[in-house]
């Protein structure tokens, strides 16, 4: 009953373990992951900045004059 | 019937799968919590910088001096609440005054991080008259935030020549008295916005008289220089039954660059010169002293320049010039950059 029958099949089940943690391994160790959760930040970043240069465009900047946003859509160029 | 081997080939596959398994969540998790920290504590100062007036917002916290210093609870450099992105020059010179404010006093009153970050605030503007730093070098990993402001500068009071001012029929025997007023419910008027506003108790009054020669007494007195006597403040409040001018109190023959700046022709004096002037008159002064002197928003600040000479008096500069808004140039609003890294 008790035989050397089976060590194929326990050589086997280890080596597959191995191969499963070795591959596990490789994987983490070497790439960096990008998820959607990172571009959360950069876009913040930038959605700041622009809505901060609309802002100061929008602002005259001397009393009574009018601000640049202004001047631009009101004329159409660039002066 | 199952073997033994099988059974543990099995169990040992099972194990290892198990493992892979529960490594496999981990993956998710990519960023570090403290990576994501700077940039959130980055874009708060950047907020408090840029939006914020700082607290206490009046007395403002710029004008606090040395013993005082704790009293500053959060030092924010916009003009006012109403006006964000746009920064006080007075308040940005206060700010980046490295001499004045410690490490310890830039994490407490502007970072207010959990653990002693690294910083560096930066604001910078496209021809670099201004160009501050404080702070160390930010390394590659930073936490960042940049935010596009304008910066608010004191008006200038140019008196050039001006016939008006050139009373050439006074009395010969009379000391000349020149005035600059300042009426503090005309500058203080709600209407003109907080960004464009003139105020004397936060900012600079800069008073430049240009072309002084031109007021000088040619004909009876030929190539001679008038004397300044003094400057002297002198203050009213109109809302009083009988409202009348007092002088105010002050060291005036003490050079305080903290208080006033006064030149004549260039060169440094205190306010009771007594000294010939040939070209120009230069008076700043500073928002430090308009709050020694308790001026509230009715109230009317002289300035008043005294030409004494004797008989004969040397120079025709007499009248009184208002500083209000046509008078005073205000410059126009510069952008700047300002930057805030955390790590």
């Amino acid at each position: 009953m008790v035989n050397d029958g089976g060590q194929l099949y326990t050589m086997e089940g280890v080596a597959a373990g191995i191969i499963m943690l070795l591959t596990a391994y490789i994987v983490i160790s070497t790439t960096s992951v990008y998820t959607p959760g990172d571009t959360h930040i950069t876009d913040m970043q930038l959605e700041q900045l622009g809505s901060d240069v609309l802002a100061m465009m929008d602002t005259p900047d001397t009393n009574g004059t009018k601000s640049d946003l202004e001047t631009f859509v009101n004329d159409d160029n660039s002066t | 019937m199952m073997s033994l081997d099988f059974l543990v080939g099995f169990t040992v596959f099972m194990l290892a799968l198990i493992m892979v398994v529960s490594m496999v969540p981990g993956l998710l998790a990519g960023l570090e919590s403290s990576g994501i920290d700077y940039d959130a504590v980055a874009y708060r100062t950047g907020v408090i910088l840029a939006e914020d007036p700082g607290w206490p917002v009046y007395p403002p916290w710029e004008m606090k001096t040395g013993a005082y210093k704790d009293e500053i609870e959060r030092m924010g450099l916009a003009v006012s609440k109403e006006t964000p992105n746009i920064l006080l020059s007075t308040k940005v010179d206060a700010f980046f005054n490295g001499s004045f404010f410690t490490e310890d006093d830039y994490r407490n009153k502007a970072i207010f991080g959990d653990i002693p970050y690294s910083y560096n605030v930066s604001l910078r503007d496209k021809d670099l008259t201004y160009n501050y730093a404080t702070g160390d070098t930010p390394p590659s990993g930073r936490g960042y935030i940049r935010r596009a402001v304008k910066i608010k500068e004191p008006g200038v009071a140019n008196i050039s020549y001006n016939s008006s001012f050139n009373e050439t029929t006074l009395d010969a025997s009379k000391p000349r008295i020149f005035t600059v007023r300042l009426n503090f419910s005309q500058l203080l008027d709600p209407s003109v916005g907080p960004a464009y506003r003139i105020d004397p108790r936060t900012e600079p009054v800069n008073i430049t008289i240009t072309e002084f020669g031109r007021y000088l007494n040619r004909t009876d007195n030929p190539g001679e220089n008038a004397k300044l006597k003094d400057v002297a403040f002198y203050k009213m409040d109109p809302t009083r039954p009988m409202p009348r001018f007092t002088r105010i109190p002050f060291s005036y023959n003490t050079m305080d660059p903290d208080l006033y700046t006064l030149f004549l022709d260039r060169t440094p004096n205190d306010l009771v010169p007594e000294t010939e002037v040939s070209d120009n008159i230069s008076l700043v002064l500073k928002p430090a002293a308009t709050s020694i002197f308790t001026l509230d928003q009715n109230s009317i600040l002289d300035i008043r320049f005294t030409f004494d000479d004797g008989v004969p008096q040397k120079t025709f500069m007499n009248g009184t010039y208002l500083y209000d808004y046509d008078n005073v140039t205000c410059p126009p609003l510069k952008p700047a950059v300002l930057e805030v890294a955390i790590w």
